[in-house]
Formats: C-alpha cells, sequence, structure tokens
C-alpha cells in the first residue's frame, strides 16, 4: 500500500468524521440551564426527549457518582453484569452467606439504581426473607431494618416513585407491627436511636405512625408533584394511611393504653376514614360526556340515594296511587306456586322456596321508570327525566358501595366510630386488666374485671346492635367470654346468673352448626312421645342430645352455665329422656355425651352442698369407738336428711344417677348410713329413698 | 464456616492424587506418542517416523536434563525486564483506584465486617495479578516470533527448555512481587478500615450492682459498688453493651465479630473513658474437626439427619426432645493440646417447627462419650445461637449428679444382620452400604444403635469424672449434640462444630491466603507460556481465559458431562432454548432430539476429559479461611501447593516439546 493512499484514505476519514458531528450535535448535544450571563438550551433531539418522558438522571433522583462510574465502566455489559449479581445474591441467600448477600446487593445497587422492581424485591427480601431465617428475634429486627433502609437508598436514587414511598410503608406499618413477633419489634422500635435519631421523640415512635407518615409522603408526592399512581389502584394507595392510623389505635390498646390517647386516636381514625370519602376517586368506568374516567365519594352513596329518592317521590306526586296500582297489577299476575313461596316465612321455606320468591319479589319491584312511563299529561316528560336522573343516581349509589366494599369502607368507619365511645373504652380497659390479671395468677380481680367488661360489652352491643354480626367484634366477645370461662373454671365457679353477655352467648348458640338438628330432633321426640311412639321417642332423645355435645363443643362456656336459657333447655332434655328410659325400662346410659355438663350443675347445686353437709355431719359418729344412742339417733337423721336431699337432685336430674362419680359418692353415703343403722340394730327400710341407686350399683359393689 | 468438600489428611490424600496424577501423564505422553508418530509416518513413512519419534524424545529427555540455571536466570530476568517495559506498573494505578473506591461499597455496619473486606481485597487482587499474568504471558512467546527475537536467542546455545522455563519463572517472578506489594497494601488497607473506637461518656453508662451500707453502718446511704452498664457510642454502624468492674476496667462485649476493652479513667473529679482498639476480630483460629456422623430419633445409626426442606442440603437436622443427635469423633485429644478445657465452637442451624418461645433461643446440650466404654456425661446444657459462633467449654472435671452420668453401650451388627441386609434390593442394599460406610467403626465392627445403661456406684462414688482419665479413650474422645425442645430442630455440618486449639498468627494467615492467589497466578503463567509456544498471541490469551473460566466452572462443566444438569446436554439445551421447551419435561421425541442427543454423548464426552484435566481454580482460593478467622493449614498448603507443582512441571514439558517443534526454534 503506498503511501498516498494510506493518506488518503485518513483524509476521508476525517471528512467523514466532520460531516457526523452536526448529525450528532443535532441528536444529542445536552441540555444547558440559563444563567445570568447566558441563555440556556432545550438540548439536543435525544436531551429533549428524556426530558420530556423525564428519564435524564437528575429528573429520577440522587446523582450518584460511583453509579455512574460503573455504569460507565461495565462499557454496555451492565445487564449481564447485573445478572451475574442477581444470581451471586440468590445462591449467597441459599447459602445462609448473609454477609456477602449485603455486599452484592449493595454492589447490585450502583448498576441498576433506577430499576424499581429490584429495590422493591430485595428490600421484601431482606426485611420478610432474610430476617426469618434467624432464630433470634433481635436479629430478625436488624434484618428488617435493613430492608427498610435499603428501600430507602432506592428512594434517593429515584426520588419520584411513591410505590417505594409506600413500600417503606408498609414493610414499618405492617412488618414489624404484624410478624410473629410484633411486641418485641415494636419495643425495638420504639427504642431504635440509630434508625429514628434524635428528631423523632419516643411517642411519635410507633412503628404504625411512622408507617403513616411514609404513606402520607406518597400521597404528597402523587398530590404535588403530579406523579401518577403505579402498582396499586388509587383507592387502595390512599387507603393505607387510614388503615394504618386504625391499626395504631388498636395497638395502642392491644400495649395497655386507655384513656384519652386512645379516643383522639379513634377520633383521628374516623376523621382520616371520613376525608378518604371526601376523596375524588376514579373508577375504571368511562364517563360518556367527559370521555374521562368517572370520578366517585365513597362518602356520596347516602347523598346519591337520597337524590334518587326524592325523585321518586316526586314522581310519585305525579301520579298518587300509581306505583301502589302497577305493584297490584304484578302481584296479581304471580302464580300460586310464587304466592305459597312468598307466603311462607323465611326460616320455613326450602330451598326451591327461596329460590321462587326471590324471582317472585324481583318481579314485584317496581321501578321509577314503568310509573314515570304511565304518567300522562304535562309532567310526563319531567317524569321521565326524574326516572332516568333516579337511575343514575341508584347507580352511582351502588358503584359507590361496591368501592366502598373493596377497602372495607362501612366497616372501618363504624369501628372508628364505635372504639371511641366511653363504653368500648372501658370494656377494653377491663378485658386487658383482666388479662393481666389472669397472666399473673390473680385470678379473683381476673374475674372482675371479666364480669365488669362482660357488661360493658353488652352496653356496646345493646348501643350499636349493627356489630353483632360483625366477625372482628365476635372475636373480641369471645375472648372475653372465654378468659373469663377459664377464670371461673380455674377458680370452680360457674358464670353468674345474670351474665350479661348471654343474649351473646344465645346467638353463638344459634350460630352453631348442630344447634338446628338438636332442636329439630328434640321437637320430633315430644311430636314420638305425644304419639306414644316410645322407641322413636327414645332415638330422637338420643339423637338430639349428641347434637348439643357437639353444640357444647363449639360454645364452650355453656359448660359453665355462661347461658341459663339454654342450659335449661339442654336440662330438660335429658329429663324427658331419662323418663322415656323409665318408662322403656331401660337403665340411663352412663356415657350419654352430656355427663359432665350435668355433673357441673349437681355439684354447684345447693340441694347436693345441703346433702352433702348433713352426711359429713352424720359420718363423724363413725369415728367415735362408742357413740351414744343419742348421736346415733342425730346421725341417723342427719343421714335421713342427706339421703332426702340427694333424692330431690336425682330427681332434678335424673341422669346424675348414671354419673361413676356420683353414684359412687352415693354408695359411700348409704354404706355408713347402713353402718349407723346397725350400730342401732337397724336395717334399711323397706322403701328406700335411694332404691334406684341401690338397685342399680348394690351388685356391682357386691360383685 | 461452611466447607463442603472434606479436606483428607495429607498422607492419605498423596498417593491417590499421585496415581492419578502418574495416570494422566502416562495417557497424555501415550496420547502424544502417537500422534507424533502418526504424523512423522504421514511425512516420512512408518520406519523413519519411528526413528524420528524415538530422537525427539531422546532430544527431549536431553534438553530436560540439561538445563543450565544460568540460562535460564537470564531469560527470567529478561521476562522480568520485559515486563517492567510492557509498563507492568499500571496495574497498581488500577489497584490504588480499587482501594480508594472500596469504602462506597463496604458497608461498615456489616455483622461480619473482617468477612466483607477479605471477601473484596483477596479476589480483587487475585483478579487483577490473574489479568496481568494473563497478558503477560501469552504475548511474550509471539511477540518474540513477530520481532524476530526469538530468532536471535535460538542461534545461542539455549534449549527451548531453558525458553520455557525462563518465561514462566520470569511472569511467576513478576506476579509475585506485583502480589506481594498488594497483599501489603491491602493487609495496611484491611487493617485501618476495620480498627475503629467507640466513644463512651458518663451519659452512656448507669451504675450496677448490689449497693452496701455505708461503713459506719448507721447510715442507709447506699453506696456505688462501682460497676457500670450501658450503650457505647455509635461507630461502624454498630453499638456495644458496655460493663465496666468496680477496678474500672471493663470491656464493650462482643458483637460485630469483635470486642474492646475500656479503662475508666477520673483525673481532677472528672471521669472519662478510654476505649482500645476491637479485639478478636483479626484472629487465625486453629481448629480441630471431628468426623461427624448422626443416630436417629431411636438413637438408631443414620446416615444423615432431617432434612427441614432447606434447598441447601449442606446440614443434616435432628429432632428435638428425643434421642436423635449429631456425633462428632475427635482424634488427637490430649491433655497437651488441651491443657485447660475443651473449648466447642458450634455455629449450628435452628430450624423451629412452631413459633415457641420467640425471646428464648432453642435448648440444647452436649455430651462427651468416651467411645471404647461408652461412659457419657451430659457436659453443657446451651441455648442455641444460629449464624453466630457459639463457645461452650466444656470442663476438665465434671461432678457427677443423679442423672448426668450414665453409659451409651454401643450396640453392634450380628453377623445374621449383615447377611439380611445383603439380601435386599439392590437400593436398600446401597443405602445399607453406605450407612456402614458413615457407621461408627469401634473395634473393626460397625454399630447399629445405642442403649441407654446407668451407670454403676463405682462411677457414682467417685463424685467427680476427669475429662482425660475417664472419657478420653487414648486420644479419641465424642461429642454429641442434642436438641432439647420437642419438636423443633438443629441443624449441623461437620465443620459447624470443632475444638478451637489455639489461636495461629493473623499476620502469617493473611500471607497464606495470598499464597492461594500466588497459586492461581503460577497456574495462569503456566498456561499462558504453554499455550503461546504454539498459538497467536490473542488464540493463547483465549485459550488461557478459556482455562480459567473452566477451572473455576469445573464442577458445573462436569456436571455437564455427566449429564446431571436438568435440559440435557448443550446441544439438546439449545434446541430447547429456541423452541421454548421447559427443562425439567422430557424433549420432544424424533430425529431432531435423537440427533442432538448423539452430538451430546460425544461433546459430554470430550467435555468430561477436557474437565479433569482442568485445574479447579476455586479451590485454591483459601479467602474464605481468612475471612472466617480460621487458620489455613500446612496440609491445604501441602495439598494444594503440590497440585499447583504438577501442573506447572506438566506445562512446563508440554510446552518445551511443543516449542521445539516449531520450525523456528531448530
Amino acid at each position: 500500500m503506498s503511501r498516498n493512499r494510506s493518506f488518503r484514505r485518513k483524509i476521508i476519514y476525517l471528512v467523514l468524521i466532520g460531516l457526523l458531528l452536526p448529525a450528532l450535535y443535532v441528536l444529542g448535544h445536552p441540555e444547558a440551564q440559563s444563567t445570568e450571563d447566558a441563555k440556556g438550551s432545550r438540548g439536543g433531539w435525544l436531551a429533549q426527549i428524556r426530558s420530556e418522558q423525564k428519564l435524564s438522571q437528575a429528573q429520577l433522583g440522587e446523582i450518584d457518582p460511583t453509579s455512574e462510574t460503573i455504569k460507565l465502566a461495565t462499557f454496555g455489559l451492565r445487564p449481564i453484569a447485573a445478572n451475574l449479581l442477581w444470581h451471586k445474591a440468590i445462591e449467597c441467600k441459599k447459602k445462609k452467606d448473609w454477609t456477602n448477600l449485603s455486599a452484592t446487593l449493595n454492589q447490585l445497587t450502583k448498576v441498576q439504581p433506577n430499576i424499581i422492581e429490584f429495590w422493591r424485591f430485595q428490600g421484601w427480601n431482606l426485611a420478610y426473607n432474610c430476617s426469618t431465617e434467624f432464630d433470634d428475634y433481635r436479629q430478625r429486627y436488624r434484618w428488617v431494618i435493613k430492608g427498610i433502609e435499603f428501600i430507602k437508598l432506592g428512594q434517593n436514587y429515584n426520588d419520584r416513585e411513591p410505590r417505594l414511598l409506600s413500600n417503606i410503608g408498609w414493610i414499618i406499618s405492617q412488618k414489624i407491627g404484624r410478624a410473629d413477633e410484633h411486641k418485641q419489634f415494636r419495643k425495638m422500635f420504639r427504642e431504635d436511636d440509630d434508625y429514628h435519631g434524635m428528631a423523632r421523640s419516643k411517642s411519635e415512635r410507633d412503628n404504625w405512625l411512622v408507617g403513616k407518615e411514609w404513606y402520607q409522603k406518597a400521597e404528597d408526592l402523587v398530590d404535588t408533584e403530579d406523579v401518577p399512581i403505579t402498582g396499586d389502584s388509587p383507592l387502595i394507595f390512599r387507603s393505607k394511611r387510614p388503615m394504618c392510623q386504625m391499626n395504631y389505635s388498636e395497638a395502642i390498646e392491644e400495649d395497655g393504653t386507655f384513656g384519652e390517647k386512645a379516643k383522639t386516636a379513634w377520633e383521628t381514625a374516623e376523621s382520616e376514614w371520613y376525608e378518604l370519602g371526601q376523596l375524588a376517586i376514579p373508577t375504571t368506568r368511562i364517563d360518556p360526556t367527559t370521555k374521562k374516567p368517572l370520578e366517585i365519594r365513597l362518602g356520596d352513596r347516602e347523598r346519591h340515594l337520597e337524590k334518587a329518592a326524592e325523585m321518586s317521590k316526586e314522581i310519585d306526586s305525579f301520579a298518587p296511587g300509581l306505583r301502589k296500582k302497577i305493584l297490584d297489577e304484578k302481584r296479581a299476575k304471580l302464580t300460586a306456586k310464587q304466592l305459597k313461596a312468598m307466603n311462607t316465612p323465611p326460616p320455613e321455606r326450602s330451598e326451591e322456596q327461596y329460590r321462587i320468591a326471590a324471582e317472585a319479589e324481583a318481579l314485584l319491584v317496581v321501578t321509577d321508570k314503568e310509573v314515570a312511563g304511565k304518567v300522562e299529561g304535562k309532567n310526563r316528560s319531567r317524569a321521565l327525566d326524574l326516572a332516568k336522573q333516579a337511575r343514575l343516581e341508584r347507580e352511582r349509589a351502588k358503584m359507590t358501595n361496591s368501592y366502598r366494599s373493596i377497602v372495607n369502607y362501612d366497616h372501618w368507619l363504624l369501628r372508628a366510630q364505635v372504639e371511641q365511645t366511653d363504653n368500648l373504652l372501658t370494656a377494653r380497659r377491663l378485658v386487658y386488666e383482666g388479662d393481666e390479671a389472669f397472666a399473673s395468677g390473680n385470678l379473683p380481680e381476673a374475674g372482675e374485671k371479666y364480669r365488669d367488661g362482660s357488661v360493658a360489652w353488652m352496653n356496646v352491643l345493646a348501643q350499636f346492635p349493627q356489630l353483632i354480626p360483625d366477625r372482628d367484634t365476635a372475636e373480641q366477645v369471645d375472648h372475653v367470654i372465654s378468659q373469663y370461662q377459664k377464670t371461673l373454671d380455674q377458680r370452680d365457679e360457674l358464670f353468674p346468673a345474670d351474665f350479661a353477655l348471654a343474649p351473646f352467648v344465645q346467638i353463638q348458640v344459634a350460630d352453631a352448626n348442630e344447634t338446628p338438628p338438636a332442636r329439630d330432633f328434640a321437637k320430633k321426640a315430644q311430636k314420638a312421645l305425644a304419639e306414644g311412639d316410645l322407641d322413636a321417642a327414645r332415638a330422637s332423645f338420643r339423637d338430639s342430645i349428641a347434637a348439643w355435645n357437639k353444640v357444647l363443643a363449639a360454645v364452650p362456656s355453656l359448660r359453665l352455665l355462661s347461658d341459663r336459657k339454654t342450659v335449661k333447655e339442654i336440662t330438660d332434655l335429658t329429663r324427658a329422656y331419662a323418663a322415656v328410659l323409665k318408662n322403656t325400662g331401660q337403665p340411663f346410659p352412663e356415657n350419654f355425651g352430656l355427663e359432665s355438663f350435668i355433673w357441673v350443675q349437681v355439684e354447684h347445686d345447693a340441694l347436693t352442698q345441703a346433702a352433702r353437709k348433713a352426711a359429713d355431719k352424720a359420718t363423724a359418729v363413725l369415728d367415735k369407738k362408742k357413740p351414744s344412742k343419742e348421736e346415733l339417733a342425730a346421725a341417723d337423721k342427719g343421714f335421713q336428711q342427706s339421703l332426702a336431699d340427694w333424692r330431690k337432685v336425682l330427681d332434678k336430674f335424673p341422669s346424675a344417677i348414671a354419673d361413676k362419680s356420683i353414684a359412687d359418692e352415693l354408695m359411700m353415703t348409704i354404706e355408713h348410713y347402713k353402718q349407723v343403722l346397725q350400730k342401732q340394730d337397724k336395717k334399711l327400710p323397706e322403701k328406700f329413698i335411694l332404691q334406684d341407686v341401690v338397685d342399680r350399683y348394690g351388685k356391682a359393689k357386691k360383685s | 464456616m461452611v466447607i463442603e468438600t472434606p479436606q483428607y489428611p495429607f498422607f492419605e490424600w498423596l498417593p491417590l492424587s499421585l496415581m492419578s496424577f502418574l495416570l494422566v501423564c502416562g495417557s497424555l505422553l501415550a496420547v502424544a506418542l502417537v500422534f507424533g508418530y502418526l504424523v512423522a509416518a504421514l511425512r516420512h513413512g512408518p520406519i523413519r517416523a519411528f526413528t524420528i519419534t524415538a530422537r525427539a524424545i531422546a532430544d527431549g529427555m536431553v534438553d530436560l536434563v540439561s538445563i543450565s540455571p544460568r540460562r535460564v536466570m537470564a531469560l527470567t530476568w529478561l521476562s522480568i525486564k520485559d515486563s517492567i517495559r510492557r509498563r507492568v506498573v499500571v496495574v497498581f494505578g488500577v489497584f490504588i483506584l480499587i482501594i480508594l473506591f472500596a469504602g462506597w461499597f463496604l458497608d461498615p455496619g456489616s455483622t461480619h465486617p473482617l468477612r466483607l473486606y477479605i471477601s473484596f481485597v483477596l479476589p480483587a487482587t487475585s483478579y487483577l495479578v490473574l489479568a496481568l499474568v494473563l497478558f503477560l504471558s501469552v504475548f511474550s512467546i509471539p511477540a518474540d516470533l513477530k520481532s524476530k527475537t526469538l530468532h536471535t536467542v535460538v542461534t545461542k546455545p539455549v534449549h527451548a527448555s531453558e525458553i520455557v522455563l525462563g518465561r514462566m519463572l520470569g511472569y511467576i517472578a513478576v506476579g509475585t512481587i506485583i502480589l506481594a506489594v498488594m497483599g501489603t497494601i491491602s493487609y495496611v488497607f484491611v487493617l485501618r478500615g476495620l480498627n475503629h473506637k467507640h466513644i463512651v461518656t458518663q451519659a452512656d453508662l448507669e451504675s450496677v450492682g448490689t449497693t452496701q451500707e455505708a461503713p459506719d453502718g448507721d447510715s442507709e446511704a447506699p453506696q456505688s459498688t462501682g460497676m457500670q452498664k450501658g450503650i457505647s457510642g455509635r461507630d461502624h454502624g454498630h453499638r456495644h453493651e458496655v460493663r465496666i468492674k468496680a477496678d474500672g476496667r471493663g470491656i464493650l462485649e462482643r458483637t460485630h465479630d469483635h470486642w474492646h476493652p475500656i479503662v475508666r479513667k477520673t483525673e481532677n473529679g472528672e471521669t472519662t473513658y478510654e476505649v482500645g482498639n476491637p479485639e478478636g476480630m483479626l484472629v487465625a483460629r486453629v481448629p480441630v474437626y471431628g468426623k461427624l456422623r448422626f443416630v436417629d430419633r431411636q438413637r438408631k445409626a443414620a446416615e444423615k439427619g432431617i432434612n427441614v426442606g432447606d434447598e441447601w442440603a449442606y446440614r443434616s437436622y435432628i429432632e428435638g426432645g428425643s434421642l436423635a443427635a449429631a456425633i462428632w469423633s475427635f482424634e488427637g485429644i490430649t491433655p497437651e493440646a488441651f491443657p485447660k478445657q475443651l473449648p466447642v465452637e458450634m455455629t449450628l442451624g435452628v430450624f423451629r417447627s412452631y413459633k415457641g418461645d420467640i425471646e428464648k433461643g432453642i435448648p440444647g446440650s452436649l455430651l462427651v462419650r468416651n467411645p471404647k466404654t461408652g461412659l457419657t456425661v451430659e457436659a453443657k446444657i446451651f441455648r442455641a445461637t444460629e449464624f453466630e459462633t457459639d463457645i461452650q467449654n466444656i470442663p476438665k472435671e465434671f461432678t457427677i449428679t443423679p442423672s448426668n452420668v450414665y453409659y451409651l453401650d454401643a450396640i453392634k451388627v450380628s453377623e445374621a444382620e449383615k447377611h439380611a441386609n445383603e439380601e435386599k434390593d439392590a437400593k436398600d442394599e446401597k443405602n445399607a452400604q453406605t450407612a456402614q460406610a458413615d457407621g461408627e467403626q469401634e473395634a473393626g465392627e460397625q454399630i447399629a444403635s445405642y442403649k441407654r445403661r446407668e451407670a454403676g456406684d463405682d462411677i457414682k462414688n467417685k463424685g467427680k469424672l476427669d475429662l482425660f482419665e475417664d472419657l478420653v479413650d487414648g486420644d479419641r474422645v465424642e461429642i454429641w449434640l442434642q436438641c432439647l425442645a420437642p419438636a423443633q430442630y438443629y441443624g449441623a455440618a461437620q465443620a459447624d462444630l470443632y475444638l478451637h486449639a489455639k489461636d495461629a498468627s493473623f499476620f502469617l494467615n493473611f500471607v497464606k491466603g495470598y499464597f492461594g492467589a500466588w497459586m492461581q497466578m503460577v497456574l495462569v503463567a503456566s498456561f499462558g507460556v504453554m499455550f503461546s509456544t504454539f498459538l497467536s498471541g490473542p488464540i493463547a490469551m483465549l485459550a488461557t481465559v478459556g482455562v480459567l473460566i473452566g477451572g473455576f466452572f469445573r464442577t458445573s462443566v462436569i456436571e455437564v458431562a455427566r449429564g446431571e444438569n436438568y435440559g440435557g446436554g448443550p446441544a439438546e439445551s439449545i434446541i430447547r432454548i429456541f423452541t421454548h421447551q421447559n427443562v425439567t419435561s422430557e424433549a420432544n421425541p424424533g430425529l431432531q432430539t435423537d440427533v442432538a442427543q448423539m452430538c451430546d454423548a460425544v461433546i459430554q464426552h470430550c467435555l468430561g476429559i477436557a474437565a479433569r484435566l482442568l485445574p479447579e481454580f476455586g479451590q485454591f482460593s483459601c479467602a474464605d479461611y481468612l475471612a472466617y478467622g480460621f487458620n489455613i493449614s500446612s496440609t491445604w498448603i501441602s495439598e494444594h501447593g503440590l497440585t499447583v507443582l504438577a501442573f506447572f512441571f506438566v506445562l512446563f514439558v508440554l510446552g518445551s516439546f511443543i516449542l521445539k517443534t516449531r520450525e523456528v526454534a531448530r
């Protein structure tokens, strides 16, 4: 190759480079800010697009020189480096090499600082997955904080990302506040000076409140910076903050804080739910007029319904009595089968009748459109217009309702309102104090607190009957009853006869799966008895008792007589069963299912106490070597009194005769009575008061 | 520290490795001779080819034995000067840059800071030196050929072997010097990076201890005992609990793998606290490892413990509240080696099947058993700490209580049972054999299970047991680990429990750590020079990089060669990638799959041979030992050193022969 050719080629290259430079400048010259001396420029084509799409590093967040250096140093192999590092991180986690996992994640932060999912996934991984690998809860807490700090770092690099702010809020609130170790975590979080710094006082260090702060930051970012909400629906996104306040209020009560502080917390929660109800929430439906997503407000449902009702009323005013007339016409068209189904009370309807009645009720609905359609004269067009608007209002109310159900708006709002009442605050305080006393073994105080707590809870339920079907409320009331039951059980006591929550126990009984069959079998038994079919009655009684036994397992407080009404119903049933057995000449079976339930009643019956007392006093004479005649006569009388009382007990609880422990006690008393009689040269009377007991157990004893 | 590949004692390893080495060398020699003969036969006919081959061997042998150290030294020096001319010093600049920016990657708050620092500096140094030596070695001889320098050299009375050896030694020398300098810088970096002092003030502490009555006895004013406790200031991302004794001396409690001494000073009525440098971090523990085996919940010998569902099956688990135990058999336990006590160090895994008491660890016990007599003592009750080294010192003397001493008698497998095992189906037989292999061998017989027997009065009346007299048989002892909480589990691997014999010098350990990197560098230099004797520079570099990558991923390559990975061999995998097939399902039957699998059979065979010839580069790194504070044993050094020497020798001979056969060298 000659030197000339080589030189010529170099010149060509230079010319080409020279030609490309302007094109490159047009495409890629950077943006310049305006200064006092010089006017700025919007930059080249690429710079403008980047600026419009908010993709420049300065717009994304903090610029990290290390990260930029590494991105450049990888010479376009950044994805491969990221891939290798991810692989290494997964391997480190698998092999529980936490030090190198941290180091690898640290490197990854430099390689892909603007990948939001990276921050979210690894932050969650550290806080939720890695933390649980540790057995010591203090180390677990450290890893939760690591996860939080990790996402915070990501937030610095991506300061226009509400998802990361929301994630931080979630981990601080939910992970710390809901983990198995939440008591320990919450305490450590409060005392963590390193995390909070000195700026935040200890009273502000509740994890739910701090989490709420981060949710607030996320909302502020969306509201002030016009950043779109991604990942969550707007409603879910906005509901996290008031939920944090709810959880905070609940948590401080769990920690034993009541009174004004708790009340204020619940009031704040209510106002935050109310604020949420006033926010315009975009829906998935497009408004036909504006062609934009239709907006609703959760708090507007009642207003929509009121407006619709007013419109219906106005339509009715145009043709009074027309709606009733249409309804009557529709009713007249119903078939006999439909009418029968509708006229049958709901509890007595068969499955098919339920379906038919529902269809018939749908047919009987008279819409505003139907009424308006029959309005005559000058008001007709107004009526039709009103009917259309009323339909729209009702649709809006329905949609609002479905959006409310997404965040359980009605429930939480009601809860916030109820929780701030003095009755519930008192109930919660008493139950908390009862729990504390129970845990420390102070059973008398625990019993007292639970009793008063039950009264307070009943007041709450009377004030807010809509809470009764609520599952959360049911669980809390059940906690009071079961704790009270444990306390009474350990003290060998029964629920007081006027137990305040007895009506709630009745609801529990009614809700138990086996209650309807138990009652059905009892009815069948009574019917068979009335018809004189003793075998059928006996079988039905047996089935009813078996079903009641399952009810007792579902509502264990009944065993300690929490609801006297139900207790009486079951006890009467056993009496009736005993009567049938007696009539058919069969002994009462030993393990008939409710023996422990009856035993508790026998044990706590006043007659039993009196019978025992008399027998104990009379037995004392047997310890004497040579008792006097008077003493023997007094003992004789005492035994007679005791046995008479026992007779009354057995008449009151006929199934008790089948109870082995009661029978042993009775046989022992009879034996002692015989000895007293022997010492007086007497025998048991022929018509002995407890002859049935002797007949049943006497032989067994002899054998 | 995790040790996934067990290390054999040197004298067990040597004959096996030597045999393997000779076998491979012999095979290579045979292949080379056949290949050489065939080439010569094609060019000069079969009879002359025989003479040529014989002469080549003879010349080669003469060439090898007549190496002149003086000439080799001259050529080595030439290589060093050549390297300096190529501005190797640039690598220092890169290294200093990396060290300067290292702080951005290293989290000072790490719970194991030494691990973090070592796992950064050692690989960084190692990779830089490997890259440098790679570039130097692969381009040297091709550059000499291109610049005709080699033609001048071969006109001198220099053998080809001397040229190759000179080049190899030269570049190794350059790499060694660079590694030494970088190692020194790294050592200073680690020391400075880890060194820190916490601030402790009067406000951080509170007085503790029983208050004493004033000396006059009348006053009720309490007197401080002088003992204090509290929390230190934050430094390097952590704080310590502080405990100061009445005499004013105390410690900042152990956390993040270290502790600090602290002294209280009072001058002019003002109290200050002087905190010392971190201690207990830069250590090189000398561990005595035992051989691990298991017994199940009925105390029957088991191959392994329970798998609790961990993806990584390194640790095997024992069930709590049962008779299951992990048993380590130790040798070399003498009063001279452990004069004060038996320091047991453990890093256990904990698996809870239910939450239990969150605030307390899972309790466990350590039993010490005499492997001969079966006499066992419950030595320690402890609560496990996961991912931390738990230190339990077993005393030399045990006070006997009614329940802490008993016998665990080994029940041996009878001949009849052995016979019954043989009758079982193939799978069971295999399992039984594995179990036997791992089971205890006591007096040449295998143990099936253990049975508890109460100690007699002769033992109970002694009052105390002596560790070495009663529980150590010769120099052997067993340590049994049991989990005491029912339905909770302890996980353990062989290296998870060891006896801490003594501490070696951390500095020397650091040097040994760099010796691992040095060995990798020697291998790269040797491969580079060997390849450069017959390949052009860039191709030689690719070949060496290939060896390097293959060596680092040798285990994976062998898995592919054995067909143990999912998705079939390379050809089948390519088809799966392009047809988006699941790797776990059977390949679609058909001609395409058949052809791919046939190709794979050939490729896998070749891969298998190639992988077995490669050095396992990862094994030469001992960064983990250094990072976890364990002494790198002389056995490790000798075994790996010998392996490197063997590779060096083979590559040198291979390079010499190849260079000799090239036209230019004649």
